[in-house]
């Protein structure tokens, strides 16, 4: 668009906060409608809330760093992503707002913290749509309008050997995989389902389950043959389907334990055999997720 | 290559953005630093002088006052009525009464709650 035209990009700015508010109810409409989340909210500790906002926060950052949003800005990269990731909540908080107040779960005389809670737990997942849809829509655009995504991007990349070409499509890789389990992942953590299912499962079950989390990331990445891998150092044992699906599990479960510790049921973490055997139960839609990710981006 | 300045409108969002957050993060974290108890004051009183007949019934409102820091969940309550008939006793929960708030109970009575002695009392909460 012309400088001319939008002297001080209200419009564009206008056009990524809608795109932004879309992505925002697109991901986290599911989890509004949660009442867990709703008395989660309400019932956690200030540190709690903290913990999961700052975790959020960190995600949304890294993601935006890593996928290059703010890449216009490229001695400032870590700045804007920062800055985007204060965007991202602010966005998310607003949204927040408005469809918990829309289906009445805001009253006016409840007390601030119940309020500040349940909007804070919504923002967190909505945040992550915001941050996800300004991304991938954004260099949808540019490439149709001929725009050069992030030529100070292109040009580097290419000037990288084989190694650093690698290690920053893997950085890329691990920063998705982290962004779509934290999204699927935080849409079941807070339900009691997860202790549920976890407690009926014995030893054995458990196993199979984790074994059937690596077929499906397998099955997601590879098998179904949805996306081609990149590869710029073919003799790495790192780069095999198997490492690859091991890494992508691997992230998954540890996203899992961040968010059963901060907004899983409280019975989740009563006894360490207990809460491993959430971490996998939540596993696999943090699995599926994470491969999501990889597929989407 | 030259990096493009940041516009007004990104300047707006941005800082209308970090109010908020940063609004959040200092009210957490003011919380945190105010002192609270896991053993919680409930105080729940019978309005008699609001209850009405509803058809064959009468409507008594109970009104619960959760006076502690925290929220808690599963509140239980007793209900003992002493009037013209035999002494009889109800129980009713209350999934979440956030901290310092009240939450009102309506309970249905055959006879007029006027005529008779009403005590309410809480049994048991817990913490989520």
């Amino acid at each position: 668009m012309a400088e001319s035209a939008d002297p001080y990009g209200f419009k564009e700015e206008g056009r990524d906060l809608l795109r932004g508010l879309a992505g925002g109810i697109l991901f986290g409409m599911p989890i509004l409608y949660t009442m867990e989340v709703w008395h989660h909210g309400m019932s956690y500790d200030s540190s709690h809330l903290l913990g999961t906002l700052v975790l959020t926060f960190f995600l949304n950052v890294i993601f935006s760093f890593f996928a290059g949003v703010r890449k216009k800005y490229s001695s400032e990269s870590l700045i804007g992503s920062l800055e985007d990731g204060l965007t991202s909540l602010g966005i998310g908080f607003l949204l927040s707002i408005v469809i918990l107040w829309l289906i009445g779960r805001l009253h006016p005389l409840e007390d601030l913290k119940a309020t500040v809670g349940k909007v804070l737990l919504e923002a967190c997942i909505i945040s992550v749509g915001v941050t996800f849809t300004n991304f991938k829509f954004k260099s949808s655009s540019n490439a149709r309008n001929g725009e050069n995504k992030s030529p100070n991007r292109d040009e580097s990349f290419r000037q990288m050997s084989s190694e650093e070409k690698q290690l920053k499509v893997d950085l890329d890789d691990l920063v998705v995989t982290f962004a779509g389990a934290f999204v699927f992942a935080f849409n079941v953590a807070p339900t009691e389902e997860i202790v549920l299912i976890a407690s009926s499962m014995n030893s054995m079950s458990i196993l199979i389950l984790l074994g059937a989390e690596l077929f499906f990331c397998y099955l997601l990445l590879y098998a179904a043959g949805f996306k081609e891998h990149e590869v710029y150092e073919k003799d790495s044992i790192f780069q095999s389907s198997f490492a690859e699906t091991m890494m992508t599990v691997a992230s998954a479960l540890l996203v899992s334990s961040a968010l059963l510790a901060l907004i899983g049921e409280s019975s989740a973490s009563s006894n360490s055999l207990t809460f491993i055997s959430c971490v996998v139960t939540l596993g696999l839609p943090a699995t599926v997720g994470g491969a999501a990710g990889r597929l989407i981006i | 290559m030259k990096t493009p300045s940041r516009k007004l409108a990104e300047w707006i969002t941005l800082i209308l953005s970090a109010l908020v957050v940063f609004s959040v993060v200092i009210y957490l974290v003011w919380d945190l630093s105010t002192p609270n108890s896991s053993i919680i004051e409930i105080e729940a009183k019978a309005l008699v002088s609001e209850a009405q007949k509803k058809g064959n019934y009468f409507v008594l409102p109970i009104e619960v006052h959760n006076r502690g820091q925290k929220t808690i969940s599963m509140v239980k309550l007793e209900v003992q009525l002493s009037g013209s008939k035999k002494a009889q006793s109800e129980e009713m929960e209350i999934q979440y009464l956030g901290r310092d708030s009240k939450q009102r109970v309506y309970m249905y009575l055959s006879e007029e709650p006027k005529s008779q002695e009403i005590q309410v009392r809480p049994i048991y909460y817990y913490f989520d």
